[in-house]
């Protein structure tokens, strides 16, 4: 089993990291590797084998753009 | 609407959305490309993905997992993205693929995903429906017992089709059989009958004439094409007719009758076995996978007459497959057949003898459409396949250049006759009431006398009589759809005196 965990950030924060990983309760025993990058805006991103939490800005604009997106199109359809 | 009303309608619909809008974190499943080629990724992770689930590449393109191992995903891509490699994160969407459908497909031409191919802009969809959907079950259906009608007399004498018939279109290439269909797509013109042609794995240029062809009849009115040329991968070429049967199920439930042209499944069967081998999924009869029987019922399955209580509503399918000198026992032929509820084959040497459409009457079969067909058609047409069949069948012996009796001789010459009325040119679809008409003279031994030469122009010059001296029946006929016996009566008297009038 991968014991290996992801812990992406838009920032390197050490008091956030620590709050995360106890947050994140499956994490005992396990290690953590922890990724910096800048396009998530904010938020953090946890991978744990080949489930992706996402806590990120980033994701949660995404999820926003593709609500818009459908019911601008529907919307307008009908107008 | 002006711009600035339509601006204020989205930025109504922007706030709209905002204060109703709940900001949450999301679970993915994701995976990782570990190689990828001809449309085919193989991706590791994805272990709560489903058959058939929409997945999501990091560039933005999409594919459908096709295979689901124990370490890997075998995943089918949509399109041609350079950006998809090795090492590419992958996540379920736990959606499976859907297409756009209503009213605004109707006049356009589509690719398998919806996307206009035509230049009349962006398609605005209000509603989608899943690719794959079950058929509609036994008690949901109701018995095929209205026709279709395709303006063809030898089809719809002989080989009548039904809404909610499946009825396939078999034969080599250059045989007509895309003619047909397209024949019968432009006799649904005012027929409250919205139509459908797939074409898949043809050539663009082809699709392009048909385009033309459409517009010249102003067949666009009623129809849409969803195509996927040669060109396109084949997951495009596998996907087009499930597209299509999705647009269709969406006016089918809506209580409309629907008319599906698949041109041709032999091509989608084709585009499926390479797939399915790059898959790496085992081979079995003519390297086809062993699911290919089901990538074509389940397809098919899905055309119905609806009951009265479920709209009433039908898809009729015409599939086409082609075949290889004239072998209609290969595979992907046998399979076909055996799902559809008839077929109409083509023969290539009745086509380069000038008959057209070259239909092989003795090989062609209509098992549901006779409780279709129009009592008036049934009335004149029902001694025309047995008629057919004794002059083919006498022919070949008089080839022999033996002396012939005069009943043989009189067998010979009606078949001959009817052959020459059945002939029927391109994109020429004949209206119901002059198919009995023509089918009545002949039936009846009026043309015995004409040359044979002689007897298209005859024929033509005696309908065109009918109809300017005698148009009630004509009306009657169309109307009623019956040819009862005062009308018969009329169209003795009126035959006799055209042929007093022509001299015999």
């Amino acid at each position: 089993m991968d014991k290996k965990l992801t812990l992406i950030l838009s920032v390197y924060d050490e008091d956030n990291i620590e709050k995360i990983k106890s947050f994140y309760g499956e994490a005992a025993g396990r290690s953590w590797q922890i990724e910096i990058d800048p396009s998530i805006i904010g938020g953090f991103i946890i991978i744990d084998k080949d489930m992706m939490f996402d806590y990120s800005v980033k994701g949660q604009l995404e999820q926003f753009r593709r609500a818009l997106l459908q019911e601008l199109s529907v919307a307008g359809a009908k107008q | 609407m002006t711009e600035t009303s339509t601006n204020l309608f989205f930025n109504k619909e922007v706030h709209r959305l905002i204060d109703h809008y709940r900001v949450a974190p999301k679970v993915y499943n994701i995976g990782f490309v570990e190689n990828v080629g001809d449309f085919i990724a193989n991706v590791s992770g994805l272990s709560a993905c489903k058959y058939g689930e929409l997945l999501e590449f990091e560039d933005g393109s999409a594919g459908i997992a096709m295979n689901l191992e124990r370490d890997n995903v075998g995943v089918v891509l949509l399109s041609n993205s350079h950006q998809v490699v090795s090492g590419s994160k992958v996540v379920s969407t736990g959606q499976v693929l859907q297409v756009g459908v209503g009213y605004a497909l109707i006049g356009r031409v589509v690719d398998s995903l919806g996307q206009p191919l035509d230049d009349k802009g962006k398609i605005n969809y209000t509603c989608y429906r899943p690719l794959e959907f079950e058929a509609p079950a036994i008690i949901e259906r109701a018995p095929v017992n209205r026709p279709l009608e395709t303006g063809l007399t030898m089809v719809d004498a002989i080989v009548p089709i039904g809404r909610g018939q499946r009825e396939l279109i078999i034969g080599d290439r250059q045989t007509g059989k895309t003619s047909i269909a397209v024949d019968t797509i432009l006799n649904q013109k005012d027929k409250d009958v919205i139509c459908i042609y797939v074409a898949i794995g043809q050539k663009a240029s082809t699709i392009a004439q048909l385009v033309q062809v459409f517009e010249q009849h102003k067949a666009f009115d009623y129809t849409f094409i969803v195509c996927s040329t040669a060109s396109d991968p084949a997951p495009l070429q596998y996907l087009a007719p499930y597209a299509a049967t999705a647009m269709a199920e969406e006016f089918m439930y809506q209580g409309k009758d629907v008319l599906i042209v698949y041109d041709d499944l032999s091509k989608h069967a084709v585009a499926y076995r390479e797939m399915s081998l790059l898959l790496r999924r085992p081979p079995g009869r003519e390297a086809y996978p062993g699911d290919v029987f089901y990538l074509h019922s389940r397809l098919l399955e899905r055309a119905a007459q609806l009951s009265p209580e479920n709209g009433g509503g039908s898809i009729t399918a015409l599939p086409i497959v082609e075949t290889m000198e004239g072998d209609i026992s290969a595979y992907i032929p046998t399979n076909i057949i055996s799902i559809t509820d008839g077929q109409i084959y083509f023969e290539t040497e009745l086509f380069h003898s000038g008959i057209r459409p070259a239909i092989n009457v003795g090989l062609s079969v209509s098992r549901v459409g006779g409780a279709a067909q129009s009592p008036a058609m049934k009335k004149v047409s029902s001694k025309l396949r047995l008629e057919l069949a004794q002059y083919r069948e006498l022919s070949v012996f008089a080839q022999f250049g033996a002396d012939l009796d005069p009943l043989t001789q009189e067998i010979l010459d009606h078949g001959a006759k009817l052959t020459e009325v059945l002939k029927q040119n391109k994109h020429e679809p004949l209206p119901l009431a002059t198919q009995v008409l023509m089918l009545f003279i002949v039936s009846h031994k009026y043309l015995a006398k004409v040359p044979l030469a002689e007897v298209k122009s005859y024929l033509q010059e005696l309908l065109h009589f009918l109809e300017m001296q005698y148009p009630e029946v004509i009306k009657r006929i169309a109307a009623t759809k019956q040819l009862d016996d005062a009308a018969e009566s009329m169209l003795h008297k009126a035959i006799e005196e055209f042929k007093v009038l022509k001299g015999f």
